[in-house]
């Protein structure tokens, strides 16, 4: 595993209690995850707007488009009041992970834009401010994508969730912090070892981030609950 | 929800290390709530419903935000044996997390010299909490750095504003 330093750093904070000398662990940006800054900071490639001939929850068509197989994957396409993240295209379909609400990307879907809309491919990237949980252990590598053995349990409060962003004026890092509370339908007990930050909500998007949940934290019952901090350093 | 913490000692970490910086500063985020079905956000709770007063407290309902304020702190600081990542108050996610971070030590040191929240309940709830005042200062542009949208700006400086008439 490469710990990277600088523009790369990614601490997990396992909870800041340096009174009982629990201390940070330095997490790992993927390489999708340096690509994908790369996107956000450079824009990659400029974007690029028409008007869809069908629409569905994860596809967007134009068949007049002519995008190529690779210029906007996992970049972010916005229709009016909501955007999609970009998975996969072909010179004329784009494959999403699903539609978000502008105002509430952590909630429910956004509702499935009209046929024939106005939609603009953006240069850069949607936001990575969602975050996922895994039972695994194994330290993150630079090539991994997904999260391994990621908690995708349908209903249930461990699956991946919007974090809170702060930021403190004048600082160059900012952290994410998410708070995770087990329900009826999550199996438990279980014991969360590693966790990453993802743009979009679906486990079908690679992550940027990975880090190891040191120690690791087990959650019994439903109520309980486990916040994790990181803080991103630019 | 937005929620903005006063640091008297603001701070940035790096890798571990604890770097000061210029302050009085403000701490801000935005709690993802407001969602129609609720799911996957951060729940805000009333005072009262199921939750009782720790028996050390004498078990009582709690009807109060200091009440609550004194549930949660023995919750998320006392239980578990001090492992501030977990708790155990699935009604109150928007506490935890505001909680969480202050305490997470990467914005600031010390407690908040105030507390705000376009929440106005929420904002007596963290107040209770931290015992610390309500309230964002009215000269806070003038006496703190401040960020706007996610940019700083030092005491004094606000965002340009432009007037069309």
């Amino acid at each position: 595993m490469r710990r990277l330093r600088g523009l790369s750093d990614w601490a997990l904070l396992t909870f800041a209690l340096p009174v009982l000398g629990i201390g940070y662990m330095l997490g790992l940006k993927t390489d999708y995850g340096r690509n994908a800054q790369f996107r956000q900071m450079a824009g990659s490639i400029a974007g690029i707007g028409g008007t869809s001939t069908a629409m569905s929850g994860n596809s967007l068509t134009d068949s007049g488009a002519t995008w190529g197989t690779t210029n906007y994957v996992g970049g972010y396409v916005v229709v009016g009041t909501v955007y999609a993240n970009i998975l996969s295209h072909t010179g004329t379909v784009l494959t999403l992970d699903r539609w978000y609400n502008l105002a509430t990307p952590g909630g429910s879907a956004g509702s499935t834009p009209g046929s024939t809309s106005v939609y603009a491919i953006m240069p850069g990237g949607s936001p990575a401010w969602f975050e996922g949980l895994s039972a695994d252990t194994t330290p993150p590598a630079n090539g991994d994508t997904t999260l391994p053995s990621e908690i995708t349990t349908a209903g249930g409060g461990l699956v991946r969730k919007i974090s809170v962003v702060a930021h403190t004026a004048g600082a160059s890092t900012w952290t994410h912090t998410t708070v995770f509370t087990a329900n009826g339908s999550d199996s438990l007990p279980v014991t969360v070892g590693k966790a990453g930050l993802s743009q979009s909500i679906l486990s079908t998007m690679p992550n940027l981030f990975q880090t190891l949940v040191s120690p690791t934290a087990t959650l019994s019952a439903s109520g309980d609950q486990l916040t994790t901090t990181r803080t991103i350093t630019e | 929800m937005k929620v903005a913490y006063g640091a008297a000692t603001p701070v940035q970490v790096r890798e571990g290390t604890v770097l000061s910086l210029p302050g009085p500063a403000t701490v801000v985020f935005d709690i993802p709530t407001g969602d129609d079905d609720g799911s996957y956000t951060y729940v805000v709770a009333e005072p009262g419903a199921a939750h009782r007063m720790p028996d050390e407290h004498d078990g009582t309902p709690v009807e109060t935000a200091a009440q609550l304020a004194e549930i949660a702190r023995h919750n998320i600081e006392v239980a578990n044996g001090y492992d501030f990542r977990l708790s155990h108050l699935p009604d109150h996610e928007a506490l935890i997390v505001a909680v969480a971070v202050w305490n997470s030590g990467q914005h600031a040191v010390g407690q908040p010299s105030w507390v705000w929240s376009d929440n106005p309940d929420f904002a007596v709830l963290l107040g209770e909490y931290f015992h610390c005042p309500v309230g964002m200062p009215d000269d806070v542009e003038a006496t703190h750095y401040t960020s706007h949208a996610g940019v700083s700006y030092p005491p004094g400086s606000t965002p340009p504003v432009e007037v069309t008439e």
